[in-house]
């Protein structure tokens, strides 16, 4: 194995060398091993995603349509056939390319972020220093790596000092694991120690390595590749559409064909059956529907980026919905991911309050006890031991860490209190996993003082003195004090380090100088975000790498319910049943777990029936994101979860998900309510002709009025009906089931046998009521052609102008019409372009002439009045007796 | 016989080398580390690659011979075939075939003798290689066979025969008949103290699905029969694989 050799050998047989490879070489190899980069998923062919737009089942019903119409205008021409033909070859132009814009937007935002995210590296070419794309290092690259760099390549160490590796993205463990020049017991290379990974960053110390594995083969990419295994869930939304469309076309279909064959066998000729069953379709078809539903999904999605939550696919925003559990980090998606020293126990007693929050922040300390008036001396002291015993750096100017948090947070509760002193550094004893220390000799003027802060139990053995109000022999009482101090602010989820020092070199003969606990705070409002995701009946699951402990009293300072803390080990012993068992009912919370395992967890969730939301940063997180009813990646991680995930938390934040989740839900109500104002329409068109058929009356609506409706006047209101407002209660009800169909029965009714009835009627009283009024007498079916396109348009007013009253009484699903205090500029822009239309049918001569309409004297125009009065009246008390039936269902 | 790498001093004709050494070893024929000098390679990158393979080479007891031509590759290769009895011709190629490697000019040219292209992505592999396997579509040609066994190496290794009834996958009607297919081949194999799985699938090929079956089983080797495969998905397989490849094209008699 590679990895087994020595330097020189390895150096050989990757033919390169310490002052590394020539540029003839690179390109050359660049050539044979291809650019250092995760591949690509391949690129969408835009123009077959453009085609399969008129492919799918609903516009080639309508090309089909559109087809029948031309066949039927070449046989009888004059009928108009020919123009109806064309409006829906428009229509059917219009959707694809309504549609695919938004996809195709959709998709370069995605690619703009996530070119955002580009890295280099320091490569030593020809005996230089160069800093080059990451993407151009290729095998026998020689790697100069320093603290804070992101390692570009698999590679083996020819040198290394100190190096302290975050290999978090790759198994999950967020603890530093250092590195050595011997590969030591490694079976495998992810397993050597004298091995960097692609992907993982050094947080500590210096060296060269060689690069032996690039792109795809890196482990890294391994792990990339096989996120592609999972197979990806079709998201409710995308099941719901097809649904609808199923529906909707079963039925128009199947009322076309019973009219088809009416018509036949009662001699109407075939033709004209062919043509009446054809109108029947275009009018049972929905055809505003789609582009108003992907619309308003991208207008939601655009309000989800405004609130930091990133939509890839318009799909998933109404998955968001659904979701019945969050499984979420702690670090940085709950915490701020800044380290904080939060309070001082020095070892005569004195207890010490720190203020601010974060590396950079302004703060203070505060003595809350106060034993002696050596004590601010003492505090002095001991955050000067604390924090020169450092390898971290605080660039203040770019507010950027170098190296390891926890140091970090030394260091910024230093600054804070005193102005930190610089002696020279004189050597340092390494911390290491094992030893739990780590020490710094410094010269300060004449003195050569030993500086030591590590885990309780690895520093008080080495202890012997305490720094009391003197410095006193450490007896066996006052150890057991320090411990119960320590676990005492262990329970409150602080990380606590012992400080300690002496004089002269040597790790013992140590003299305590106190403890000092931190933590990584909670996010601001992130106790209401939780609380937020109870009342909506969402579970809350946290699953991190952290220790129970302290994961648990994080859990309980922001009130997430717990009934059994699980780690990661306990996991793997329990059974698919058990776990699946537990995750039912209760409340668990999982703690040092690797990112493996979260895609079992997300799995027996799925099994349970619940939609799950998962987040995750680090590239072993992707399989769980990608099995997950809805990924969530975070805006700090990896491109591999990114490419992963449904959603992009910009700022990392739980908060963010809960906005998405109301988002989520306002989505499916919306599209509710939009669904119902499109098929409420459907009832105006179908009914005339209906009647027509039956008894015997001239021709109320004409095909190109009835694609007026659909793909004109209707388009705007719906618009607007999509981008509404959350209501006001929408998180304080249970997620909507995921078997639960956005066309369900509710929809049905209050659109076709509510609303549309009231709408049907409109317009039958609009068209009879003008021809009764102007003379028109029953079986009369000669009647002249400005008369028969007055009364047309009095059908299609009448549909129209209860289609204003409509989108108004649907802006609230369960509220009345007069709670709703918000302002929708968009329904009041489609009702003013909707009247637009009505006036340019009236009074307009081409338009009249292309949907066949004619001025109508206005004396006859209070036909229109009272239909819609009745639509909202009725709607409205439908709405408050459903009310009333919830409210008391709740209280049960 | 023998059996013949091309070199040129690359790093990638040396870890292909690599391959033909072991290979050598378990067929026990000597190896010829043929360079073609057409005046486009450096000669003192090559003396260095051979001295490391004949330090390999000794190291496992393989005889070893280098020769060295001069001018046109294609004409003096065919000499060489013509006067020397090969068992395999190992070469190797570069990542993308889109990028025209002269391998393919040697596949093409009609060799009395059999091709083993090598593509490596991943150079530690190279050295320490456990799992192979050998994509033999739906009937397994004996000399690419062995080429997989003599590749398998010791008894440590694991070898999988990945059976693909590609072409007629709806005409197949159970798995057992691959699996018979493969039965005596299982059994030769076990008689040499080698492990081998026989992974069958009646699905089409899917370049996509074999390469995420590479990794997830944690192959080091692939071997492709040409002849069960178009060369198109061959190099669609190899070209996005990031596990070293062996596409061997069988001398069709």
């Amino acid at each position: 194995m590679l990895f087994k050799q020595a330097p020189e050998q390895v150096l050989r047989s990757l033919k390169s060398s310490e002052t590394g490879l020539s540029h003839a070489e690179v390109v050359r190899r660049l050539e044979a091993f291809g650019p250092n980069q995760i591949r690509q998923k391949a690129k969408k062919n835009y123009r077959i995603e453009y085609l399969k737009e008129y492919l799918s089942f609903f516009p080639i019903l309508l090309e089909v349509a559109a087809i029948l119409a031309l066949v039927a205008d070449h046989y009888q021409p004059g009928q108009g056939n020919d123009i109806l033909a064309y409006a829906v070859f428009g229509a059917v132009f219009l959707n694809a390319n309504f549609t695919f814009w938004q996809k195709f937007k959709a998709d370069k935002a995605m690619e703009a972020l996530l070119k955002l995210v580009k890295s280099e590296a320091k490569v030593i070419r020809e005996g230089q220093v160069q800093t080059v794309d990451a993407t151009q290092v290729v095998p026998g690259d020689i790697l100069q790596l320093e603290e804070g760099d992101k390692v570009a390549a698999d590679a083996i160490l020819l040198s290394a000092h100190d190096i302290y590796l975050n290999l978090s993205v790759l198994n999950g463990e967020s603890t530093p694991s250092a590195r050595q020049m011997e590969a030591g017991e490694a079976k495998r290379e992810l397993d050597a120690k004298n091995m960097v990974f692609a992907g993982s960053s050094i947080t500590n110390g210096n060296g060269h390595a060689v690069v032996t594995t690039t792109g795809d083969a890196t482990e890294f990419g391994k792990i990339a590749r096989m996120t592609a295994e999972v197979v990806t869930i079709q998201t409710p939304i995308e099941k719901e559409i097809r649904h609808m469309t199923t529906v909707l076309t079963l039925l128009a279909l199947a009322a076309g064909l019973v009219f088809f064959f009416l018509g036949w066998f009662s001699d109407r000729g075939l033709l004209i059956s062919a043509i009446f069953a054809l109108s029947l379709i275009v009018a049972n078809v929905p055809e505003g529907l789609l582009p108003t539903i992907t619309l308003s999904l991208s207008l939601a999605s655009q309000r989800m980026a405004r609130r930091q939550a990133l939509i890839k696919n318009l799909n998933s925003v109404q998955t968001l919905g659904s979701a019945t559990v969050i499984c979420t980090d702690k670090t940085g998606t709950l915490t701020q991911n800044e380290i904080t020293a939060r309070v001082i126990h020095l070892a005569d007693g004195s207890e010490v309050e720190m203020t601010g929050n974060g590396y950079f922040g302004s703060g203070e300390c505060q003595f809350k006890k106060q034993t002696s008036s050596q004590s601010e001396h003492r505090l002095h002291e001991f955050l000067t031991v604390a924090a020169l015993n450092t390898n971290v750096s605080l660039d203040e100017a770019e507010k950027k860490v170098i190296g390891d948090p926890t140091e970090a947070a030394l260091v910024a509760a230093a600054r804070k209190c005193i102005e930190v002193p610089e002696p020279e550094k004189l050597k340092e004893y390494a911390f290491s996993t094992e030893r739990k220390l780590m020490s710094t000799l410094v010269k300060q003027g004449d003195e050569t003082l030993l500086f030591v802060k590590g885990a309780l139990e690895s520093v008080l053995p080495l202890c012997s003195e305490v720094q009391a109000e003197s410095i006193e022999s450490l007896t066996q009482e006052s150890r057991q004090q320090i411990e119960e101090q320590n676990r005492k602010l262990a329970e409150k989820a602080y990380r606590v380090l012992a400080v300690a020092k002496k004089s002269g070199d040597g790790e013992d003969q140590l003299t305590f100088l106190g403890l000092i606990g931190m933590i990584d705070p909670p996010r601001k409002d992130i106790k209401q975000a939780v609380a937020d995701c109870y009342s909506a009946y969402i579970k809350v699951t946290m699953i991190t790498g952290d220790n129970p402990v302290m994961a648990k009293a994080i859990a309980e300072h922001i009130g997430l319910r717990v009934d059994e803390v699980l780690t990661g080990h306990e996991l793997d012993g329990l059974s698919n049943t058990a776990l699946q068992a537990k995750l039912k009912h209760h409340h668990l919370l999982f703690a040092r777990m690797a990112s493996a395992q979260k895609l079992r967890i997300a799995r027996l969730l799925q099994a349970n029936g619940e939609v799950v939301a998962m987040t995750g940063d680090g590239v072993n997180d992707s399989p769980a994101l990608k099995q997950a009813d809805i990924g969530i990646a975070m805006g700090s991680g990896t491109d591999v979860a990114k490419e992963a995930a449904d959603m992009i938390l910009l700022d990392d934040n739980f908060k963010s998900i809960v906005a998405a989740v109301e988002e989520g839900r306002t989505v499916y109500f919306n599209i509710k309510k939009l669904t119902t104002y499109i098929l409420s329409s459907n009832v105006p068109e179908i009914v005339p002709y209906v009647l027509q058929f039956f008894l015997k009356i001239p021709m109320p609506l004409s095909v190109i009025q009835i694609l007026l409706i659909d793909l004109g006047s209707d388009q705007l209101p719906g618009l607007g009906l999509g981008s509404e407002k959350p209501e006001k209660h929408i998180m304080q009800r249970p997620p909507m089931s995921k078997d639960e169909k956005i066309l369900d029965w509710e929809v049905f009714k209050r659109g076709y046998f509510m609303n549309g009835v009231f709408e049907g009627m409109a317009a039958m009283f609009a068209f009879l009521g003008f021809l009764f009024l102007n003379g028109w007498q029953y079986g009369d079916l000669s009647i002249d052609s400005e008369f028969h396109r007055q009364a047309m348009t009095m059908t299609l007013l009448g549909a129209i102008t209860c289609q204003m009253a409509n989108v108004f009484t649907l802006r609230s699903w369960e509220g009345a019409i007069w709670q709703l205090t918000s302002i929708n500029k968009m329904i009041w822009f489609g009702v003013a372009t909707e009247a637009l239309f009505i006036l340019a049918v009236l009074y307009v001569p081409p338009v009249q002439t292309v949907f066949n309409t004619a001025t109508v004297p206005l004396e006859n125009l209070w036909l229109l009045v009272p239909f819609p009065i009745l639509l909202v009246l009725n709607h409205e008390w439908y709405k408050a007796r459903q009310r009333t039936k919830w409210q008391s269902r709740r209280s049960m | 016989m023998r059996v013949v790498s091309l070199v040129n001093g690359s790093l990638l004709s040396e870890a292909a080398s690599l391959y033909a050494i072991n290979y050598a070893r378990s067929v026990q024929l000597p190896l010829t580390l043929l360079f073609i000098d057409n005046g486009e390679e450096s000669v003192e990158k090559l003396h260095l690659s051979v001295a490391s393979l004949k330090e390999l080479a000794d190291a496992q007891e393989v005889e070893v011979e280098t020769v060295i031509l001069q001018g046109d590759m294609l004409t003096q290769l065919k000499h060489f075939e013509q006067l020397y009895a090969i068992d395999t011709l190992f070469c190797a190629t570069r990542k993308l075939s889109q990028s025209h490697s002269f391998s393919e000019k040697i596949v093409r040219a009609g060799l009395e003798t059999a091709i083993a292209v090598v593509k490596i992505k991943n150079l530690p592999q190279v050295r320490s290689y456990h799992r192979v396997m050998l994509a033999a579509g739906k009937a397994i040609n004996p000399h690419a066979y062995l080429l997989w066994l003599g590749l398998l190496g010791d008894e440590h290794s694991l070898g999988k025969l990945y059976l693909q009834n590609s072409r007629s996958a709806s005409k197949a009607s159970t798995k057992s008949g691959l699996k018979y297919e493969a039965a005596p081949f299982v059994q030769i194999a076990k008689m040499l103290n080698q492990s081998v799985e026989v992974v069958n699938s009646m699905q089409p090929v899917d370049p996509e699905e074999i390469n995420a079956y590479l990794i997830a089983n944690n192959l080091d080797l692939a071997i492709y029969d040409a002849n069960a495969y178009s060369q198109k998905m061959l190099n669609r397989i190899t070209d996005e694989s990031s596990v070293n490849s062996i596409i061997f094209h069988p001398w069709k008699v």
